[in-house]
């Protein structure tokens, strides 16, 4: 059974407890304009960021500022704590796991100091972005305050 | 394969990382990136953050295809001389 | 070498303004990096023709005024792809690079590379 299926689609968690707004909001062309793939971003309200589905972790940066991680179905998908973080040098940003390790949807990746942030750094806005842009047949974003699933991405096999 | 020395002072971050992936995924042929003997995958982005490159380490671009040294030197140029 | 960067840019779609790239787009520029002054002046400096061919240089608010050996074997397509809005040649000695507001600037990075 193993191996036999790959999964069609895949639902993404939030990765942090806050407001779910479009990619397009991001104050950071890069992201707005989609140039490293589609996702969401989101507004957070606390500062424990968690895997948003089952995959193992591709890379971390080595300022802790973002991470990468890739599903068994084949996404990869790119985390970046804020906006301009990478100029705070990793102060206020704490990981959890390392990279090569499997993680579940919900474990905690990364610890930051979201008031330190978002005082020293452009932004907390947090995009979520599927950079193998190939593999996305679709993907409907649920928009607004704490949804369950904040988004369910369709795959392209 | 050419050298490159990372200028950028926040090293090969997201910004750098999409226009470098940007760049190779034009190219028709294989880019692979080297950080020591570790070989990664020029065209994705997740692969090239995956290097974590800071400012002043070395990279090795190996460009397999047409023209394969005009394209490493192009590569090579970007890491060289972008400063964010 | 670094003219193959510039190059490299314009051909993917990406502009130079000054130290900006920016990536050309259906909505409009957006900036996706930087690079330093000094390589701008760099490129600036071998598309006038270098030491070999350069007399000297001077600027005015947006323009590099530039007195040469021989004004037609500057590269006005490396010009452009440095942000230059265009050339001025009175005469085949002299030669004036609108870059910008920031001429004075590029001119005294030039000026160390004499």
């Amino acid at each position: 059974m193993f191996g036999l299926f790959k999964k069609k689609s895949e639902d993404f968690l939030p990765v942090l407890k806050g407001k779910v707004v479009s990619i397009e909001e991001v104050p950071d062309v890069v992201f707005s304009q989609k140039m490293l793939g589609d996702g969401f971003a989101i507004e957070p309200e606390n500062g424990i960021v968690v895997a948003p589905v089952d995959g193992v972790i591709a890379q971390i940066f080595p300022t802790n500022h973002a991470f990468g991680i890739v599903t068994d179905s084949g996404l990869e998908i790119l985390v970046h704590i804020g906006i301009d973080t990478v100029d705070l040098k990793g102060q206020g940003f704490e990981r959890f796991v390392e990279v090569d390790q499997k993680v579940k949807a919900g474990t905690p990746i990364i610890k930051f100091d979201l008031a330190f942030v978002r005082a020293n750094a452009k932004s907390v806005m947090t995009p979520v972005v599927v950079t193998n842009k190939e593999k996305v047949k679709s993907m409907h974003v649920n928009y607004g305050v704490n949804p369950e699933i904040a988004a369910t991405v369709e795959i392209n096999n | 394969m050419v050298e490159a020395i990372v200028k950028s002072k926040n090293g090969i971050h997201a910004r750098p990382a999409s226009m470098i992936a940007d760049i190779s995924s034009k190219y028709q042929g294989e880019i692979n990136l080297y950080k020591g003997d570790k070989k990664y995958n020029g065209k994705s982005i997740m692969s090239i953050m995956s290097m974590g490159l800071q400012e002043a380490e070395q990279v090795k671009i190996e460009a397999i295809g047409d023209q394969s040294e005009q394209m490493e030197l192009k590569i090579k140029e970007i890491i060289d001389h972008i400063i964010d | 070498m670094i003219h193959a960067f510039f190059s490299t840019l314009q051909v993917a779609g990406y502009e130079i303004h000054l130290n900006r790239i920016e990536k050309v787009t259906e909505e409009g520029e957006t900036v996706v990096g930087k690079i330093g002054i000094s390589e701008v002046a760099r490129g600036y400096y071998h598309a006038i023709g270098g030491k070999e061919n350069i007399v000297e240089v001077d600027s005015c608010i947006t323009r590099l005024r530039l007195t040469l050996k021989d004004a037609s074997i500057v590269d006005e397509a490396a010009c452009k792809r440095l942000g230059a809005a265009g050339l001025i040649k009175p005469n085949n000695k002299n030669v004036q690079i609108v870059v910008g507001t920031h001429a004075e600037l590029i001119a005294e990075e030039i000026k160390k590379f004499k």
